[in-house]
């Protein structure tokens, strides 16, 4: 998707908080970012709350950024996952989904829509067994750990883990 | 290590979705390192994660990327606020603020200075006045022992004046039975308090390992009584108290005196004047 010298040359201004690093980032990572976001919290206006947030949290913690740790993508991923994953669990989100969700009952529209979970996924995901499909939910779009997905879908951690990693390869195949 | 079942087990997804502990995160890291297997097995991850990513990716709205560099702008001008300063007149400024600081920066340097000097010129003084201060105490402690000890001669003398002007004492003259000796001295005896005390200032020192004894004598009696030893040069000494005697002897005997007098070694001897 990206080529590694344009990546390096990203990094290279970013550790020097050069403001063009940001610029760059945007032109090449903020559709993919976007996505995950806005399917994470699954509304425009908290995507690009999320979006400034986050462009924001890159900037003031450019310095930390090791490429020995990560490709630059993976780390902003993280950053942007983790903020999207912390609005929803925040009082405010939940507030303003229980506003949508009664807006959606008053206008008798819901019976087809709003399950964020399904919204915008990919072919290439509605592809995998459906147990796979939970598991890269949860652990992507959710943020939970290991140990809490096991917890949430009553699973042996060993199992847990074993089949992200089968679900990420079985992907890796579908791509 | 087991490479494969390490990376079976799936803690490398984690590694990579940012969900492992700090302590795990950089144990993987580390082993990513040791192990090039793991490396590109975490590159595999993260290019599924990538595409994964990128496969629900969506333009964002037109104005998001100025809100973006807007906020980034405001968030330096609040951590850096000189900033917001034109730049012309900023320049002389930072150089005149750094002129300050290294001035204050030099000021606090010798004020420091000066005062760790104090502190040592202080503490100097400080030293030598307990050493001082101790000097006088010890001293003070010698000065109070030797008043003390002159105190008690004092008594003792008083104590052996009274015992010399007491009407009942009887002094006897004791002298060498050798009349070509000068040698001579005086015993202080108060038949009503029986105490007997000997002068002995004037009766030259004895060889190492011998005493003066003193020994009193009751007409009638073969055996004389000892009445106790002592040395020369020892001032006036108290010995045993005695209820009769008639004469007084001295003799020379080993240290801590005989039974019976030597009589060769009879230095002085005298009779008791009752009138």
């Amino acid at each position: 998707m990206i080529e590694k010298a344009h990546e390096e040359e990203i990094v290279s201004l970013l550790l020097n908080k050069d403001e063009r690093a940001i610029r760059l980032i945007y032109d090449q990572y903020s559709p993919a970012l976007y996505g995950v976001v806005l399917k994470i919290v699954g509304s425009e206006q908290i995507t690009d709350d999320v979006m400034q947030e986050a462009f924001t949290k890159v900037w003031r913690n450019s310095t930390l950024y090791d490429s020995s740790k990560g490709k630059l993508f993976t780390w902003l991923l993280n950053i942007f996952r983790n903020l999207a994953i912390d609005k929803t669990r925040s009082k405010q989100y939940r507030s303003q989904q229980i506003q949508i969700e009664e807006k959606i009952v008053s206008t008798k529209v819901g019976s087809h829509s709003t399950n964020i979970n399904t919204i915008g996924l990919t072919e290439v995901v509605q592809k995998l067994p459906p147990e796979l499909k939970t598991l890269i939910d949860l652990a992507f779009y959710k943020g939970y750990t290991h140990k809490e997905i096991a917890a949430e879908l009553n699973l042996p951690l060993g199992t847990v883990k074993s089949r992200i990693r089968r679900a990420l390869v079985h992907l890796r195949e579908l791509m | 290590m087991n490479v494969k079942e390490y990376i079976e087990s799936g803690i490398l997804e984690e590694y990579v979705f940012g969900t492992l502990t700090k302590e795990e995160f950089d144990q993987v890291h580390q082993l990513s390192k040791q192990y090039p297997l793991i490396a590109s097995e975490i590159a595999v991850i993260e290019e599924t994660i990538i595409q994964l990513a990128a496969a629900h990716a969506t333009p964002p709205p037109v104005n998001l990327l100025d809100n973006i560099l807007k906020e980034i702008k405001e968030e330096e001008d609040v951590v850096n606020p000189n900033n917001l300063a034109p730049k012309s007149l900023g320049q002389p400024k930072t150089i005149k603020k750094l002129r300050l600081y290294k001035m204050l920066l030099a000021a606090c340097f010798i004020g420091l200075v000066c005062s760790l000097a104090l502190n040592f010129y202080f503490s100097n003084q400080l030293l030598e006045a307990n050493h001082k201060i101790a000097k006088f105490i010890q001293e003070k402690s010698i000065l109070a022992d030797q008043v003390q000890k002159v105190n008690n001669e004092l008594l003792l003398n008083q104590e052996q004046l009274a015992y010399a002007l007491d009407p009942g004492a009887i002094p006897v003259k004791i002298v060498s039975p050798d009349q070509n000796k000068q040698s001579e001295t005086l015993v202080l005896w108060n038949p009503n308090k029986m105490s007997v005390f000997v002068a002995t200032d004037l009766l030259p020192q004895l060889e190492e390992g011998n005493q003066y004894q003193l020994w009193a004598l009751v007409n009638g009696h073969d055996a004389p009584t000892s009445v106790g030893v002592f040395d020369a040069a020892s001032g006036l000494v108290q010995v045993r108290s005695i209820v009769r005697a008639d004469k007084f002897a001295v003799t020379i005997e080993p240290i801590g005196g005989s039974e019976t007098p030597t009589l060769e070694k009879l230095v002085l001897i005298g009779s008791v004047n009752r009138t």
